[in-house]
C-alpha cells in the first residue's frame, strides 16, 4: 500500500486524537516499518490494520468508523493529484476511478494492488450501484471516499449510501447503492 | 516527568521519526533514479527497434495497416496507401476500413471472413478492394488480430503480379517468335546465298547468250543454266526434306566433283587461282549426289570467299588407303575432326584455300546448321557433310590457321573393296611414266575460255583441268607432269605469258604437246609448240587441231568424229 495512505492515517489520526496518542500508538505497536512512512515508499497493508486496530483499541472507536472516518480525509488529497476537468458530479469522479486514476496510480507503482471500484449501473445524476472488490479488507474505507467524493461536490446531505457486503467476502467484496434522497 | 520534558520526547521521537522517513524517501528516490535510468535506457532501445520495424514496414513492398477495436485506421504503411490510390497514408488514418471496400465485398466479410476470423484469430485470402479512383485492387489480404482488439492487416496487389505474370509470359512469346523469325531468317539467308549462287551461274550465262553470237557456245550455255535449274531444284527438293535421309546411289565421285569444279570456275576472280585435280582412277561410292555436290560446292564456295583477289583454291580427289595421313601444307592453330572412316580404300577429297584462315571457334561453328562466320548467309552449306559422314561412315578432317587459309579433307569409303586403278602420275611419284593418261591442263587468264575448252576436251574423252593462273598451273604440273597428256593454252596472261609458261612446261617434260591458243599468235613463237589455235576457238578448231597433232583422247574417240 502507498506510503501516502500511511501518512495520512496517522495525520487523520493525529488531527482526530492527538499526538500523545499517535505517539504511543507508534511507540506500543510492533510494526516492520517503525511506523516511518515516506509518501513514495510502498508498505504491507497489514500494517495499516495494524495501526487500526491499535487506535481502536486505544480510543474505543470502531474499526468501521475509523476507516470510513479516514477515507473521508484521505480523498482530498488523493483527488488533488488527478485533474478534474469536465467533472461536475461524484459519479463522474466515481466513474473515472477504476479507468483513469488507478490507471495513473500503476504508472508509478507498477506493482500497486488497486482495489476494482467500479461502477455497474447509473441512472443518471441519481443514482448508481458501485462494487467494491480486494484482496484487502478496505469495505469501509472505500465508503469513506465515496462519502468524501459526494462532499467534494456538496452533495452528500442529497444522496444516501447503502451498502451490502459479500457473505464470504466481509470487507472485502461490497456494493454500494448510491442514490438520491427523494 | 514533566508534561513538556514528555512533549519533547514525543517531538524528538516524530522528528527522528520523519529524519527516517527523509532518509528512506532519499534512498528510495536513489533507487527508483537509478531504475529509471536503465528502463529510460531500455526504452530508448526499444524505441530505436520500434523505429527500424517502424521503417522497415514503412518501406516495404506489402502493405500494412493496422486498425483499432472500432476498425478504424491508425496506421496505414504508404504502400497499402498506394495500392489503393491515397497519395499518403494521412488520408486514410482515422477513416474505417470499410472505406476500401465495396458492398458486396463488405457483405463477403461480414458473411464468410469475419467468422472465421474470430473463430481462428487470422484470416488469408484474396479479396477484391476499391481504389481511391474507383477501379478495382486485387489483394492477397492477411488479417491478424491483435490484443487490444483490433486488426493488423498485411496485403499484397496481386493485380501486379499478376499483370507481371502475364507481361513474362507475353515476354516469353515474344521470345519465342523472335527465335522462330531467327531461324527463318537464318535459313532465309542460307537458302538466298544458295539461289544467289545458282543465279549467278544461270544471269551470266544467259548474258553470255545474249552478247556471243556464236552458235557453238549456245549449248554448253544452255547446259550450264540447266544444271543451275537443277541444282536450285535439287536445293528447293533438299529444303523440303531438310531432316529426311539422304537418298543413296552408286555414282562416280570423279564426275560428280569435276561437274561441281565446273560450276565453281566461273566464280573466281581472273586474278585468282581454282586448281582441280581429280584422278582418273574411277572412285565410286554409293552416296547421295545432290549431297555430296552440294558439299563440294559449299566447301569450294567459301574457299573462294575465303582468299582475296590473289588467292588460289585447290581442289582434288584421290584414292587413300587406311594409312594414308593428312598433312596440311601448313601448321594449323584450329583443328576439328567429324566422323570416323572404317572401311578402305577411300576417296579422299581436299579443299583447300590459302585464304584468311579460321579461328578454333569459328572452324568448329562451321559445321553447325544456320551459323555463319561470316554475316553473309552461310550457314547451310556445310551440314551437308555431317548428313553425308553419317550416312556414309565418313570423316572429316578440317585444319586452318588465321592467315595461312583452310585445309578440308573428307574421307568416303568406296563401294566395294577392289583395288581402284592407282593414279598413274601419283604426286609421290612424279617420274613415273604415263601408262595412258588421258589429263589435259588448260590455262587462260578468261574463266569463260577455260570453261570452253575444258568442257569441249571432256566431250573429246579428256580428263581436263582448268587454270587461270598460269604460276599455278605450272606448279601443278611440275608435282604431276605425267598426269598430264595435253597442255592447251593462252599467250596474253598477266601472271605469265603464254611464251614463258610454254619455256617452263617443256623444260619439265620436253615431250608434253602443248598447244598455243591466242588471238595474238604473231611470231616469234616459242620453240616446241605442238600447234597454235587462233581465237575466237570453237569445237570443230579445236578437235582439227587436236587430230592434226594426234592427241585426241585414244580411250574415248570423240563425239564429234562420229558425227
Amino acid at each position: 500500500m502507498k506510503g501516502v495512505v500511511f501518512r495520512q492515517f496517522l495525520e487523520f489520526a493525529e488531527k482526530e486524537f492527538g499526538e500523545a496518542i499517535i505517539d504511543e500508538l507508534l511507540r506500543t505497536t510492533d510494526l516492520e516499518s517503525a511506523g516511518v512512512y515516506t509518501n513514495v515508499g510502498y508498505y504491507d497493508h497489514v500494517e495499516i490494520l495494524t495501526l487500526v486496530t491499535a487506535l481502536s483499541n486505544q480510543t474505543g472507536r470502531s474499526a468501521r468508523q475509523l476507516l470510513v472516518g479516514f477515507g473521508r480525509s484521505l480523498f482530498p488529497t488523493l483527488i488533488a493529484g488527478h485533474p478534474q476537468d469536465g467533472i461536475s458530479h461524484a459519479f463522474d469522479l466515481i466513474e473515472r476511478i477504476h479507468g483513469v486514476i488507478h490507471r495513473d496510480v500503476r504508472k508509478l507503482y507498477p506493482d500497486a494492488e488497486v482495489p476494482d471500484i467500479q461502477p455497474r449501473s447509473r441512472d443518471g445524476d441519481r443514482e448508481m450501484r458501485i462494487t467494491y472488490a480486494s484482496g484487502r479488507p478496505m469495505a469501509d474505507l472505500c465508503e469513506g471516499m465515496i462519502m468524501a467524493a459526494l462532499d467534494h461536490y456538496n452533495k452528500l446531505e442529497d444522496f444516501e449510501i447503502v451498502r451490502t457486503d459479500s457473505k464470504h467476502r466481509y470487507l472485502y467484496n461490497a456494493e454500494f447503492h448510491v442514490f438520491r434522497r427523494d | 516527568m514533566s508534561e513538556s520534558d514528555e512533549n519533547l520526547a514525543r517531538l524528538k521521537r516524530k522528528l527522528e521519526r520523519e529524519s527516517a522517513a527523509r532518509t528512506a524517501a532519499e534512498n528510495l528516490l536513489e533507487v527508483r533514479s537509478a531504475e529509471l535510468y536503465e528502463i529510460t535506457e531500455q526504452l530508448r532501445e526499444e524505441a530505436l527497434q520500434v523505429k527500424h520495424l517502424s521503417t522497415a514496414i514503412d518501406v516495404s513492398a506489402d502493405g500494412v495497416a493496422i486498425t483499432n477495436k472500432d476498425g478504424v485506421f491508425t496506421y496505414m504503411n504508404p504502400t497499402h496507401a498506394s495500392m489503393f490510390g491515397y497519395a499518403y497514408a494521412g488520408e486514410c488514418i482515422g477513416r474505417p476500413w470499410t472505406i476500401l471496400y465495396a458492398k458486396d465485398t463488405l457483405r463477403r466479410f461480414e458473411r464468410d471472413i469475419f467468422p472465421l476470423f474470430q473463430q481462428n484469430g487470422y484470416w488469408r485470402g484474396e479479396v477484391a478492394g476499391i481504389a481511391n479512383d474507383g477501379s478495382k485492387v486485387h489483394q492477397d489480404l492477411s488479417l491478424t488480430a491483435i490484443a487490444d482488439g483490433g486488426i493488423l492487416c498485411s496485403t499484397r496487389d496481386v493485380g501486379i503480379i499478376r499483370r507481371r505474370e502475364a507481361q513474362r509470359e507475353q515476354l516469353h512469346e515474344m521470345l519465342l517468335d523472335a527465335e522462330r523469325r531467327d531461324a527463318l531468317g537464318r535459313m532465309a539467308k542460307s537458302v538466298g546465298h544458295d539461289f544467289a549462287n545458282i543465279l549467278a551461274i544461270i544471269n551470266a550465262s544467259a548474258q553470255l547468250l545474249a552478247d556471243d553470237g556464236q552458235a557453238d557456245i549456245f549449248e554448253l550455255l544452255i547446259e550450264r543454266i540447266l544444271q543451275s535449274c537443277n541444282q536450285a531444284n535439287d536445293l528447293v527438293e533438299d529444303l523440303m526434306h531438310f531432316d529426311t535421309e539422304p537418298e543413296q546411289k552408286v555414282c562416280s565421285l570423279n564426275d560428280l566433283v569435276r561437274d561441281v569444279s565446273e560450276l565453281n570456275s566461273n566464280q573466281f576472280l581472273a586474278t585468282q587461282g581454282f586448281e582441280t585435280l581429280v584422278t582418273t582412277s574411277k572412285l565410286i561410292c554409293e552416296t547421295d549426289p545432290t549431297l555430296f555436290s552440294r558439299m563440294v560446292f559449299n566447301l569450294v564456295k567459301n574457299a573462294r570467299e575465303a582468299i582475296n583477289e590473289n588467292g588460289s583454291v585447290y581442289l582434288s580427289l584421290e584414292q587413300i588407303d587406311e594409312d594414308s595421313t593428312v598433312e596440311p601444307d601448313f601448321h594449323p592453330s584450329a583443328i576439328c575432326n567429324r566422323g570416323d572412316c572404317q572401311s578402305f580404300p577411300a576417296a579422299r577429297l581436299i579443299v583447300r584455300d590459302d585464304g584468311v584462315g579460321m579461328s578454333q571457334k569459328a572452324l568448329d561453328t562451321a559445321f553447325l546448321p544456320f551459323q555463319s562466320t561470316k554475316g553473309t548467309g552461310r550457314g547451310l552449306g556445310l551440314v551437308t557433310v555431317d548428313a553425308l559422314l553419317q550416312g556414309q561412315m565418313g570423316r572429316m578432317r578440317a585444319f586452318s590457321r588465321p592467315g595461312e587459309g583452310t585445309m578440308v579433307a573428307i574421307d568416303l569409303p568406296l563401294l566395294d573393296a577392289r583395288a581402284p586403278r592407282t593414279f598413274p602420275n601419283s604426286i609421290n611419284d612424279p617420274d613415273k611414266p604415263s601408262t595412258g593418261a588421258q589429263g589435259a591442263l588448260v590455262i587462260d587468264d578468261d574463266q569463260f575460255q577455260v570453261d570452253l575448252v575444258v568442257t569441249l576436251l571432256r566431250e573429246f574423252g579428256w580428263d581436263a583441268v582448268g587454270f587461270t593462273n598460269p604460276v599455278a598451273a605450272l606448279g601443278v604440273f611440275k608435282v604431276a607432269p605425267w598426269a598430264f597428256e595435253l597442255i592447251v593454252t593462252d599467250r596474253r596472261m598477266p601472271q605469265m605469258s603464254g611464251d614463258e609458261l610454254v619455256l617452263e612446261l617443256l623444260d619439265v617434260r620436253a615431250d608434253i604437246p602443248v598447244v598455243m591458243s591466242s588471238g595474238a599468235l604473231a611470231s616469234p613463237l616459242p620453240a616446241g609448240l605442238a600447234a597454235t589455235i587462233a581465237k575466237p576457238l570453237s569445237r570443230e578448231k579445236l578437235w582439227a587441231t587436236l587430230h592434226k597433232i594426234g592427241k585426241t583422247a585414244p580411250a574415248h574417240p570423240p563425239l564429234s568424229a562420229n558425227e
